[in-house]
Formats: structure tokens, sequence, C-alpha cells
């Protein structure tokens, strides 16, 4: 079993849909994305383009950020993710540092203190769906790990309305997932620096 | 005498508040209040770090001068200066981190692929034998094997640290070649500067010496400013903005305070060389720690556009500009007012130990 | 939101709402969700919602002054608003004002538009003077609201001001999936719009950046290079599917009409003119007899009267409009219109057919389609016109791969006795001029009008001057912002607070008109309403997931959590309350035409005999849908087994959703010859002539000349006022809609996750586009502070971004951003950009057949 995903780029509308998707199944705080879309413009006018690519936690195989860790708070669970163990995690940011992706993110207020409506109570909302956030601790994608706990997709995966998402088990080749990586010859980001991601990208940014 | 108790009281006194205001502050970000502290995506590090590099450069030059100099009168000081900048930079550290309480998890199991681990590991070594070393000193015996032993962990911690930064992938900005020279070479310019401060005779051996570790780093700088400007490497770029971008007015009055002022003070005013030295040496370690991630995205390439982003000189987007916020700068300060209240407590205690000692000596004799 | 019914399942957890995912088994959205859907729980607990009834104990009404909100009972709220409503219903019920809008989509096109038509109040709707988007499709296609392209025989697409589906309102109704995969699987697609984004960036997809406000002149050349320029055209289509061959007497502008009334087609087989449904003429197949016999072209005698054809009379009516012409004003290369007309052609696969179902239709695969960003014009109703024009020439109107009406509807393109394809709402128009007017908008006028919002209102100000003898008495607002999504927002809200004693709003937020009325009746939230609405066709493009989909689908709804009602039982309870046989009207007419629809009003239900309502009983509207249900399914689908099943997945064969099949071959003709326009004007010149007492009666904005003009069976262009020369307003501004902030409505413009994330990442959110070369030569850079001034003296500030995906002479705001009042937090007031605030309409500069507000202003950008 290794979990795995392709984003197709040449689907993708940068519609933002995975950004709220993950917000929603994540509770991250405001300014906090686990799930991101980058955008950039190539050529000059009237041959401009835009182009888009939404961005999440690689789960590298040889991720610097587990490397770096001092606490052993990041680390591999054996299915292809990449998880972090807030009770170990220190808040050194040596992973924000040494993410070539420039992923991981600190959480540097609690929800109550900085609530989603501003000048507002936290919403019943937020109490419930932000709890699972340390102060002082990293914060990335874990590959909504109550969702695989369930058998269910993952939220970005799901929602996506191009379907350029796609998750799965890359081990077994006939998951949706592996085809596709195969069909499209998919390849990771940075594959030069031998990080080994178990994200698959198709197209150009 | 009854004079300086008291100004040695005032001094203990103004740090004691400092440093209390300090922890308070410090409390204030590390539980999160919002705008306490301002570090995330783009700006992993800041002032802290910054303030940790700075501190262990004067700690590994000041130990150097300890066991090197032999000849110097300020041999103690050194090692004493030397030990508390090691405490000194390992504050910066935790003062740094977000979970102190799950600190124990660094040794349980440790991770030896970790700079961080690394550092603190050499850093805790060389206190163990900076205290030795002191303490010999002040004994007035020398064991060559603590003497020398400091001298090669004071001598590798620059390096291990520098290449804390320089592995860093995912900073391009810390991923020049040359960083492991100039951590070195910066650390002996802050054990001379240290030096000069605490001498209060200038002896034309240091003045020359340094001179000549002056020129040392002088080259090594343009070796790096020459490396960012012809190097195709997108990796030189954070340099390059550094230099030009929005702070280059730090960068280059850094490199003035470290470099050049000290060249025209060394002769009339060798203390003031000495804090020129070392001034200029907070404001590189700062643009340093700064130029890791001054570009956060080099990968996705030029044109991009994020809104939160401002673009560059250099055509790529450059992080949103780190200013620390008051609660960073009052724990820097407690910082330097720990250096001193422990130096002078320590001094004194050591001074009056020693009138001591004369004292019953003389009886005895 | 209120184009795409997507299934979604939403999560509780002890009370709370904590999770909404889209539904897999829904085949409109197949398990996907957009952002606005996936961050809607937001609205569930909004802080700026309306909790309970209240009234205002200022009599004051305006922005800066504090309404001294008290909390009421639901009794004293209903009944004060009865006790205002009751008198005026007695004297003269048009002066009740109703105005609905998206907001509450289910509510006003399932029950409160027949319910307004019956009872004669004066009604507005959406602010939509800015979506004049339905002309063409009603006059020409028989259908209502839009024609939109076909993304699954689609070969050759191109969207002039129209989002296709990878940008702005994006949905996940299947159109952005749909457009992905047509591009993934070969499609091209040409985006021809002032500014750039991944419709015009996708794989297979092209830019062409257009002046804004210069469509018509673009249209024209294209139409004339296809005419001109190119050999090749559908003549089996021309021939057997439209007017075009239709007989028309030189000088004259109705069909040269033989003796029994009926319009004439010329034989070449015996030279000589026939009646169009002549025996003569009766094989329209695709190989058939009609393309070798029927004259398309040409001038001929019949006696000594002179006749041409319609095809000859348009074709004469765009010789002068080249496409090096059109160059100098809408800047597009004329080689480009060139390369486009011909690709447009030979992608149409012209004689080509497809076989569905077993039934064979005409393929064609080329497609032109334009939505609010070309025809929120002055002359946007002949962009509209022209584009069905274009599309026509190469048989690609209502065929698989065309553009398509996008209500599938077997009776759509009915003919009339002419053999023309039936005009339908606003294509057929809805008012009969009156005098004195019995509209406040003067719609008696302008009866094709698409919204008459903004007039509406405007000439409340001073009705002596329009000839409005009505004066405005009491207003309720339902689900909509006239104020701030409509043009001059301060002029509305002058309007409503000055003129109109009281108004009352069916309220979610606290937004413009909440703030301006005396009586607030606190509505259910989105997810708190129990709704029910039915997918009737592909409404934004024909794709896969929406073509064949009559899903019926139900929102069982969350507790409230608040002091609320939902808006359908608010308006029986009130209706009830006011008395006067109020209720009874609204049962008997939703007996006869109850609606399991939620976005056209086209469809209605009539309730089965044994489940009719008991007209004098107050009833739920749960109730009422699950007669209805029964009525239109049968009895084991109740609501109960909505509840259960929340769809009733329910599909029509792929042919049946294209109206071709309703009337194919010769059995129907589109509109070529714009016979039917020309009609439409003549309605009005003679009502006016017959009903107003003299023409210097006539109130500012309706002139004759001006209606003579825009009503010509032939396209003309004409110069509009944002084309005139402006001292120093040197460049165009323009707007379009962003998939994060389509409208106001499910707080599109206040909620903190899209605007956070949107802010920070999304660089063309909440900022003035413009120029990369333009901002250089004003000294301007990306972030700075800008001031965006228009002629009349209007002006908003906002930050500036600079960008190569924009026509230099434009610069564009995205988004339906702004509000009046602060009320409504940080989320509102960051957004300065209040592109609606720089509109100033004027009757004499509006579209003279939709009404449309002009869309683009003339603007000057200075640093602030
Ligand atoms: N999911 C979802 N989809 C919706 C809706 C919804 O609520 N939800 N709303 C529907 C409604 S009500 C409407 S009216 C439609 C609107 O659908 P569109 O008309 O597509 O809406 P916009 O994106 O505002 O405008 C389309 C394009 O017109 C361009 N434009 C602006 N001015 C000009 C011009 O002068 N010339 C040309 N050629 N282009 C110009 C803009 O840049 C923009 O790209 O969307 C519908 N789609
Ligand atoms: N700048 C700009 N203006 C536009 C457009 C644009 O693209 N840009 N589009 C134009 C077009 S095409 C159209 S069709 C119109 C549409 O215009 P409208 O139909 O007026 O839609 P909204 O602008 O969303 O206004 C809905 C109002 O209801 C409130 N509201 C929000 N959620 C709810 C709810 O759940 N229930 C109730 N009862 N009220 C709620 C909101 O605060 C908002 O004030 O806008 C037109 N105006
Ligand atoms: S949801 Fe899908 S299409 Fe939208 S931005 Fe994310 S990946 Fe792209
Ligand atoms: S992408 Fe970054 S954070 Fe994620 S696993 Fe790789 S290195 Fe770690
Ligand atoms: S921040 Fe936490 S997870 Fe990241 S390296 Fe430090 S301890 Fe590990
Ligand atoms: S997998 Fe889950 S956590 Fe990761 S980005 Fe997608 S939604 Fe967010
Ligand atoms: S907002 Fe519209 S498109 Fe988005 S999920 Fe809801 S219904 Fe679908
Ligand atoms: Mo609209």
């Amino acid at each position: 079993m290794k979990y795995g995903m392709l984003v197709d780029l040449d689907l993708c509308v940068g519609c933002g849909a995975c950004v709220m998707a993950c917000k929603l199944e994540n509770g991250t705080a405001l300014d906090i994305h686990w799930c991101h879309v980058l955008f950039k413009e190539v050529g000059k006018y009237p041959n401009a383009k835009m182009k888009v690519m939404s961005l999440s936690c690689m789960h590298c195989e040889n991720a610097p950020c587990v490397n770096v860790c001092p606490t052993g708070a990041t680390y591999y669970d054996g299915e292809g993710n990449v998880l972090v163990d807030l009770n170990k995690c220190i808040g050194c940011r040596s992973c924000l540092a040494a993410c070539p992706y420039n992923i991981p993110d600190i959480c540097s207020v609690a929800q109550k203190d900085n609530p989603y409506w501003e000048g507002h109570e936290m919403t019943p909302l937020e109490k419930i769906i932000c709890q699972d956030h340390v102060v002082g601790t990293k914060e990335k994608c874990d590959r909504c790990q109550d969702r695989l706990a369930e058998g269910r997709n993952v939220a970005c995966a799901e929602a996506c309305p191009t379907k350029s998402r796609v998750f799965g088990d890359l081990d077994d080749p006939n998951s949706d997932v592996a085809k596709q990586i195969l069909e499209k010859n998919a390849q990771p980001l940075l594959g030069h620096l031998k990080t080994k991601p178990t994200v698959y990208y198709v197209g150009k940014f | 005498m009854l004079k300086d108790r008291q100004k040695l009281v005032g001094i203990g006194i103004v740090c004691l508040v400092i440093m209390a205001a300090g922890v308070w502050a410090w409390a204030r970000g590390y539980v999160g209040v919002p705008g306490a502290n301002n570090l995330g995506l783009y700006a992993p590090w800041g002032l802290y770090i910054s303030l940790f590099v700075f501190f262990e450069a004067i700690a590994v030059g000041a130990l150097l001068m300890a066991v090197f100099y032999k000849e110097s009168k300020y041999r103690f000081q050194m090692a004493v200066a030397g030990c508390i900048a090691v405490v000194a930079a390992g504050a910066a550290i935790f003062a740094d981190l977000g979970g102190l309480t799950k600190l124990w998890n660094i040794l349980a199991p440790p991770n030896f692929s970790s700079p961080l681990f690394l550092d603190v590991l050499f850093m805790t070594l060389i206190l163990i034998f900076g205290i030795l070393l002191t303490v010999n000193l002040y004994k007035e015996k020398e064991s060559n094997f603590i003497t020398i032993g400091t001298g090669v962990l004071a001598a590798i911690l620059p390096i291990a640290t520098a290449l804390l930064f320089t592995s860093l992938a995912g900073s391009p900005g810390w991923s020049s070649s040359l960083v492991l020279a100039v951590f070195l070479a910066q650390a002996l310019l802050a054990g001379f500067a240290v030096m000069l401060i605490l001498a209060k005779t200038e002896s034309e051996v240091i003045r020359r010496t340094f001179i000549g570790v002056l020129i040392a780093n002088i080259l090594l700088v343009i070796g790096e400013i020459a490396y960012a400007l012809y190097s195709m490497q997108a990796n030189a770029l954070p340099a390059l903005e550094m230099m030009t971008g929005r702070y280059a007015l730090l960068f280059w009055a850094g490199l003035v305070l470290l470099l050049l002022i000290p060249i025209v003070l060394i002769k009339s005013r060798p203390q003031w060389a000495g804090v020129s030295v070392l001034a200029g040496l907070l404001l590189t370690k700062y643009t340093f720690v700064l130029q890791g991630k001054l570009i956060p995205y080099i990968f996705p390439g030029e044109n991009l556009l994020v809104d939160g982003l401002q673009m560059g000189s250099s055509g790529y987007l450059i992080a949103p500009a780190y200013i620390p916020t008051w609660e960073e700068f009052m724990v820097s300060i407690a910082l330097f007012a720990f250096f001193v209240l422990a130096y002078t407590i320590v001094m004194e205690i050591s001074k009056t130990k020693k009138e001591e000692v004369a004292k019953s000596g003389n009886i005895s004799a | 939101c209120m184009e795409a019914e997507c299934g979604l399942i939403v999560t509780e957890e002890n009370g709370v709402v904590v999770d909404v995912n889209g539904n897999p088994d829904c085949l409109g959205n197949e398990g996907t969700m957009c952002p606005r859907g996936k961050s809607i729980i937001l609205s569930l607990y909004n802080p700026y919602r309306i909790k309970a009834p209240m009234k205002r104990t200022n009599p004051k009404k305006g922005f800066d002054e504090d309404p001294g909100w008290v909390e009421i009972s639901w009794d004293e709220a209903l009944d004060t608003v009865a006790d205002v409503i009751r008198p005026i219903i007695k004297e003269n019920p048009l002066e009740l004002c109703v105005s609905c809008g998206f907001a509450l989509m289910d509510f006003w096109l399932g029950i409160l538009i027949p319910v307004v038509r019956k009872l004669g109040f004066s009604f507005t709707g959406v602010p939509g003077a800015m979506c004049a988007v339905h002309y063409a499709v009603c006059i020409m296609q028989g259908a209502f609201p839009t024609g939109v392209p076909d993304y699954i025989h689609g070969k050759y697409v191109i969207s002039v001001g129209k989002n296709a589906g990878a940008s702005n309102a994006i949905a996940t109704d299947g159109v952005s999936r749909g457009f992905a995969n047509a591009l993934a699987g070969g499609m091209r697609h040409i985006s021809v719009d002032p500014k750039n984004d991944m419709d015009g960036s996708m794989v297979g997809c092209e830019w062409v950046p257009i002046k804004p406000g210069e469509d018509v002149a673009f249209l024209l050349s294209m139409l004339h290079s296809m005419m001109y320029e190119n050999e090749k055209k559908d003549d089996w289509f021309l021939k057997n599917r439209t007017n075009g061959p239709y007989l028309v007497e030189n000088g004259e502008q109705d069909y040269f009409r033989g003796s029994d009334g009926k319009p004439m087609m010329w034989d070449l087989d015996t030279n000589s003119a026939k009646a169009f449904d002549d025996p003569a003429f009766s094989d329209g197949s695709f190989r058939g007899e009609n393309v070798r016999k029927i004259a398309l072209e040409g001038e001929f005698s019949i006696g000594d009267t002179k006749v041409k054809t319609g095809y000859t009379l348009i074709k004469e009516s765009i010789k002068d409009y080249t496409p090096d012409w059109a160059e100098g004003r809408c800047t597009i290369p004329a080689a480009k219109i060139r390369s486009m007309a011909k690709e447009f052609i030979e992608n149409a696969n012209i004689g080509g057919t497809i076989v569905l179902d077993g039934v064979e239709m005409p393929l064609r695969q080329s497609s032109i389609n334009l939505q609010k960003g070309s025809c929120n014009h002055e002359d946007g109703f002949t962009a509209d016109l022209l584009a069905k024009l274009i599309c026509e020439m190469v048989g690609a109107l209502d065929v698989p791969g065309g553009n398509n009406a996008c209500t599938s509807n077997p009776m759509a393109l009915e003919p009339d006795e002419d053999g023309v394809v039936y005009p339908v709402g606003m294509g057929a128009g809805r008012t009969k001029v009156a005098y004195p007017p019995e509209t406040f908008s003067l719609k008696d006028y302008f009866p094709h009008f698409s919204s008459d919002n903004h007039f509406f209102f405007e000439n409340m100000l001073d009705p002596e001057s329009k000839g409005v003898t009505l004066r405005p008495k009491a207003l309720l607002v339902m689900g909509t912002n006239s104020i701030s999504s409509c043009a001059d927002p301060q002029v509305v809200a002058k309007a409503i607070s000055e003129k109109i004693p009281f108004s009352a709003s069916f309220a979610y937020d606290m937004d413009e008109h909440a703030w301006l009325s005396d009586i607030l009746l606190p509505v259910h939230s989105g997810l708190e309403s129990m709704t029910i609405a039915k997918n009737f066709g592909p409404q934004n493009a024909v794709t896969p997931n929406c073509v064949t989909n009559v899903n019926q689908s139900f929102r069982d709804p969350v507790d409230p959590i608040y002091n609320t009602k939902l808006a359908q039982d608010l308006l029986m309870e009130l209706l009830d309350r006011v008395g006067e046989g109020m209720l009874y009207e609204f049962n008997s007419i939703i007996n006869e035409r109850s609606s399991l629809v939620d976005e056209t009003n086209e469809y209605y239900t009539e309730l089965r005999d044994d489940l009719k309502l008991d007209p004098n009983k107050l009833y739920k509207m749960e109730d009422i849908w699950d007669r209805t249900l029964r009525s239109y399914y049968g009895d084991e689908y109740t609501i109960d087994y909505m509840r259960e099943h929340g769809i009733i997945d329910a599909r029509v064969p792929l042919y049946e959703s294209y109206n071709y099949n309703g009337f194919p071959e010769n059995q129907t003709r589109h509109t070529f010859y714009l016979h039917a326009h020309w009609r439409n004007g003549q309605k009005i010149i003679n009502g006016i002539h017959e009903e107003v007492p003299s023409l210097d009666l006539l109130p500012y904005g309706v002139d004759l000349d001006r209606i003579k003009d825009a009503y010509q069976p032939i396209p003309v262009w004409r110069e509009t006022y944002i084309m005139k020369e402006k001292e120093g307003f040197d460049l165009r501004l323009f707007n379009f809609k962003m998939t994060t902030a389509i409208f106001r409505f499910g707080i599109g413009d206040t909620n903190p996750w899209l605007t956070e994330w949107s802010e920070k990442y999304n660089p063309y959110f909440n900022v003035l586009m413009m120029n990369t070369e333009t901002a250089k030569a004003k000294g301007l850079k990306s972030g700075d502070m800008v001031v965006i001034e228009c002629s009349e003296d209007r002006s908003i500030e906002g930050k500036l971004l600079v960008t190569e995906l924009i026509h230099p002479e434009a610069v564009g705001i995205g988004g339906a951003h702004g509000r009046m009042h602060k009320a409504l937090g940080k989320g509102a007031n960051s957004k300065t950009l209040f592109y609606n605030k720089l509109l100033v309409p004027d009757l004499m500069r509006m579209d003279p057949v939709t009404t449309s507000i002009e869309g683009t202003v003339n603007v000057k950008v200075t640093k602030k």
C-alpha cells in the first residue's frame, strides 16, 4: 500500500475548490493552507497565457523535512504518507526551511484568538473542526487521515470539479491514479532533488 | 571600592529587569498572542536564529582566543565570555522553539541526520569543555586535552552550523559553497573583537593578526558577491536580491561595520573597532538568516503572482518584509542583558575569590 | 448557487453542521464541488445574519443612520407588514413593489412570479439589467434563458464575452469538467475577450483580445468575411431551416406575401415564387431536393414587383463592414478575423450528420457564443442577434455541436403561421404599451427588457418628468440586491429611502435592503432551507453531466439555528394575514401551476385533482411540494421519498435533449432575415401611435426614432455613447464574474475563507487589472493604490495589478464586489473596487431593446 496523487495541470482550472475542501476538512487557521493554488503569467501580450498549479505536500519518500526533523515529529507512516506527530514537534521550523516545495507552515495563533469572522466569537463550526491544531507546531497536509481511516477519498481530490486531482494506491496497478500516471507519463516536481515525491504532475506550469 | 559595588548592583538590577521583561515578551509569542510572532511559510527563521549564530560566532571566537593566544593576560576573560556566549546562543534557539515542553524528544531517539540536533550536541560538548577550560585557566593550570579539545570543537561548531543551513534544499539562499568558510572566518573576527573590547592595553600582535583576519573575511565576501553575480544558477538569486533589493541597506551597512570601519579605527580606537565588528556581525547574520527563503518559490520560476508577495528586483517574487515584533526585540535585548549580567557576576566572583586567596596567601607567608 | 443543482451531502455532529460533500450519485456534479459550495457552511454561521424579526425605531433612513433595530415577535412583524399592504392592494396593487432575485431563486421563480403576475403587483427582478443575455435565444430559438456551446460534439468553439467554464463563474454542473475534457479531447476554444484567463490559456485554447464594447464591429466583419470572402456555407440549413430564402419586396420590410398571406420562396426549377410551405418545397431531407430548388440569394421580379431574398438583404446590409474596417474599431487584426471566419467554416463539418439513439441529426461542430460580457452594451442586442446569424451560416443553431438553447424542450422550435420559430419570453414581449405608463420603469415601452431593475427605482425620484403617475407605497425585497448589484447604487438607495414610505425585507443578512427596511422578516440560510430543484438542460454548456440530466433534486434542510422562516412559508403566512382573499388567490394559482423547477418559470405542474389545495387553508411549502411531486411523478414520490433518496434520477435520451428533434428538417425555420425582430418593433411603434395621445407626451428615453432604428430587420453598426471620445478618459473599464464572488448571495463577497484565500493567492482578486505597457506609460506599478474616475465624475479606489493578460486600452475589475454600508464587516468592506458605482445609466444610453445598461465605462486611472 502506497498512497499517491496525480495532479493534471492540463485539466486544472485554478478554481480553488481543493483549497476550500482542505480548509473544511482540516479546519486550518486563516492564512494557513495545506493546499493552495499558484498563478502565473507566461508570454507577452497578446500571446500571454495564465498558468495555474494546485499545490500541496508531495509526501516525499526521501523527504528533506523528515531528515532534518530533530525530534522525529515528522515521520513516514509506511503507506506513502509523511505525517506529523504534534506531540513531538518542538516548532523548530527546520522542516519549513528544508522543504523545497515550500509546503509546511507553522501554527502561530490559536483559533480562538483569530476566529474566521474577524471581531466575532468562534462559530460552532470552528469550535469543532479547528481543534487539532497546536500553537507552535508544524502545519502540513496529512492526506486527510480521518478520511483514509474510513476508506474515503481525500477531500481535495473528491471536490475537484475537473477531476484533475486523482488520489489512490500507487502500488495497485489497477488504481485510477496508477493507471493515469502511466498513461499520461506524469512526473514528480523537482525530480532532480531526489526527494521522490508520491505526488505526480501532468502538464507544464 | 564601595562605588563600583553600587555600580555592579545597579547593572545587576537593570539586567534582571530587562530579562524579566524579555521572558514575559517571549511568553506572549510562545502562547501565540496574535501578532507576537510573525514567522511562517515565507520566513521560517528570524531574529532569534540570527542571535543564535551571532552569539555562537562570539563563543567560538572567544574560546579560540582563549585556547590559542597563550601570551594574552585575558585568556580567562575570553574563556568566560566564550562559555556565556554558548549559553546565550543556546537560549536563542530555545527562545525560537514553539514546543519547549517537548524538547526531550530530541534525545529519544536522536535523529543524527538532523543538523539542528548535531548543533545542539556540539554546543553542549563545547560548553562542557569551555567550562573546564575556564576552571583550568582560573586555577592557572593547563590540561592539553581540555585546551586542544575546546579548540577542535570550537573550530567544528561553526562548520556544523553552516551545514545546518547549507543542507536545507528548501532554502536556496543558504546554498552558497563559501558559507562554511565564512562562518569560521567571522567567528575568528568576533573573537578578536571581544579581545579588543576586553583588552584594555592593546598589543601590536593582536592588531596585526586582526587585520589579517579582516582581509581574509573581505576576500571571502568578495568571493560570495562574485559568485552571486556570475553564477547563472537560480540559487544565487537570493544573494543578489539581498544586495540590491529591500534589505540592501542592512546588508551593505553590515559589511561596512564588520569589515571597513574597523580598519579605520583599529589604530586610534581599538575598542570601538571591536564594537563595530560585533555590530556588523549582528547585521550580517540577520541578513544571512533572512536570505534563506528570501525567494520562497524559486522552483515554479519567474512571473509567478502571489498577492501576499512582492515582485523583487530579480523578477522573482520575494517574501514579505520580515520586521521583528517588539516582543522579539525585547527577548533579544534580554539575551544581551543576560550576557552582560552573567559575565559581570562571574568576573566579580573570581575577582573576590582571587583577592581572598591572595589575602590568605599573605598570611600564610 | 443559482446555476448548478449540485447534489450535496451535509454532515452534522451533535447539532453542528461540520461537513458538506458532493453526492457522488448525482449525475450533475458527480461528487465534485466548487469553492463556494465547499465554504457554504460559513453562511449558516454568518454572524451578520438577521436572527429574529426586527423593526426600525429611527425613522430616518440612510446608510449612516443607525436604524435602531429592536427585536419583535413574528406576530407583530407580520401584522405590521400585512396592515401596510392591505389598503394598497385594495386601491392599486401596482403601488406595491416586489423585488426578488438569485438569493431566493427557487422561491422567486417557483411561486413568486405567477403570484405577482396574477395579483398585479409591480415587480422588478434581479439586477439583470446587467444580465441582458436572453433576447436572441428567446426570439430565434424559442427558449429561455440562454444559448450555450456544445462540449460533447463541438470542435471549434468561440466565446465572445462569455466564460467558457474554466474561469469565472465556474460551476460543478459539469461545465468545467466538460470543458477541460473536451479540450483534452482536441476541441479548440477561442476566447474573444478583453482579458485572458484559463478560458484562453488551457491546452487548445486561444485568446483574441478585443477592445471592450466593440463586439458588434467584430461580429459584423466576421459575418462579412463568411458571406463575401468564403464560398462555403450551409445551404441545406439556410434553405430549409431559416427564413433566409423568404422574399421581401424592395423598400419593404415585411415578407412578400402571396394571396393567401403566406411568405414566399423562389423556386429555381420553375423560376417562380411559391408559398414557403408549398408541396414543391416538401423535401427538406439532408440531401433533398430543396437544396437545389430554393433560391437563397438574388433579386427576382414577380410581375413588376421586385423582390429579394432575406439572405440577400442581410448580405447587402453588411457589405461595408469589412475585417479591415473592424480592425480599426475592435483592434482584432483583419487577418485574424479572416482566419477565424475560415476556421469556423472549415471546422463546422457542414453536411455532416450524427446518429443519436438511432435518430439521424445534423452535426455541426463550430459555434460562436455570447454572454453578458458582449451583450451588456448599448448595442448588445445587435451582437446577440449577429452571433446567431453566424451560427446559422454553417447550420450550427440548435443542432448537436452547435449553439443550443439551454432548455431542452420539444416544443421550443414550434413555428408560427409564417413557418418561423415562435419568439418566447423576452423575445415575445411581455408588456403592452400603455399611457399613462403602468410601470415605474416605463417597461410599457420596452417590452423586451431583460430587467428594469435600475429605472424601476430611479424613475421614482422624479416620476413627473417620466410621465409616471404611479407612486410607490411599499416595497417587499426578497433575496435580491437592487441597490448594490445594480448600476448606480446610490440613486436606487436614495429612491428607496426617500420615496418609498415603507419597506420590508425577507432578510438573510444585514445587506443594504435590510438596512433601509422598516421591518425585517428573517429567512433561513441556504442550508436551512428545504428546496426542490430540477435540471432541465445544459445551463452553462452542453456536457455529458447535464445534457441528458433531468434529475429532480431535493435539499433536506438542517435545523434552523435562529428564529427564521422558510421564505415560501413566510409569504403564505403574510398573504393569509393580509386577507382580502389573497391566500385564496395564492392557493388557486398553485393548484394550476405549482413548480418543481428552480431556475426558469417555463415549467409548471398542475396539481392532481385529489391533491389540490383547499383555497382557504394555510399550507406549508413542504406539503405543497409533496403534492406537486406526487402529481408529477406518481404517488410513491413523496417528500419522504426525497428525504431518503435525495434525488429522483431522471434522464432523457441524448437526441431528445437537442431541440432539433422536436421539429427536424424543414419543419421549422430560424429567423435569419430579422423579421421577428422588426415585427417586435412594429408592435411598439403601433402601440405608441394607438395609446399615446401625442408624441410629445412621450416620456424621456422613449424615442420613436431610436426605436425605429433599433428594430430594423437587418444588422446595423451604431456608434454608442462609450465610443465617443472623452477628453482624458482614455481607458475602458469592464467587469467580469469570479468563481469566488459571482454574486453577493451565499455570502459571495463576505465569506472569510474565500476572501482570505483569494486575497493571498489569487492575484486577480480585488484588484484593477491594467496592461503592462499602459501602466508603464502612466508610471504605475503593481500594488499602487489608484483612483478610477469615470467621465461622469464618479470614482472608486483600489489596488492595481499590472498584467499581460489584458487589452492595453482596457482596465478590468473582477467580481460583484462593494457594499454601500459598513454593516457587513471586514469581508465586505475590504473590497473597495465597487464597479457598479461607476455605472451611470441613462434611458437614452441603454440598449433600447433589452434595456441592458452599458457595461463598459470610460475611465481615467491615476495614482492615489
Ligand atoms: N455557477 C454559476 N454560474 C453562473 C451563474 C451563477 O450564479 N453560478 N450566474 C449566471 C448568470 S446570472 C449569468 S448572467 C452568467 C454570466 O456569464 P458571463 O457573461 O460569462 O459572465 P462574466 O464572466 O461576467 O462575463 C464574461 C466575459 O465577458 C468579458 N467582457 C467584459 N466586457 C466585455 C466586452 O465589452 N466585450 C467582450 N467580448 N467581452 C467582455 C469578461 O472579461 C468576462 O470574461 O453566468 C451564469 N453562470
Ligand atoms: N459588479 C457586478 N454586478 C453584477 C454582476 C456582476 O457580475 N458584477 N452580475 C449581474 C447579474 S448577471 C445578475 S443576474 C445580478 C444578480 O444580482 P442579485 O440577484 O441581486 O444577486 P446578489 O447580488 O447575489 O444579491 C443577493 C443579496 O441577497 C443577500 N443574500 C445573501 N445570501 C442570501 C440568502 O441566503 N438569502 C437571502 N434572502 N438573501 C441572501 C446578499 O447579501 C445580497 O445582498 O447581479 C448583476 N450585478
Ligand atoms: S479543485 Fe481541481 S481544478 Fe480547481 S484548482 Fe484545485 S485542482 Fe485545480
Ligand atoms: S513536500 Fe515538503 S513537506 Fe511534504 S514531504 Fe516533501 S519535503 Fe516534506
Ligand atoms: S518544526 Fe516540528 S516537525 Fe518541523 S522539524 Fe521542527 S520539530 Fe520537526
Ligand atoms: S489530501 Fe487532504 S489534507 Fe492534503 S491537501 Fe488534500 S485535502 Fe488537504
Ligand atoms: S455553488 Fe453552485 S456550483 Fe458550487 S457547489 Fe453549490 S451549486 Fe454547485
Ligand atoms: Mo445574470
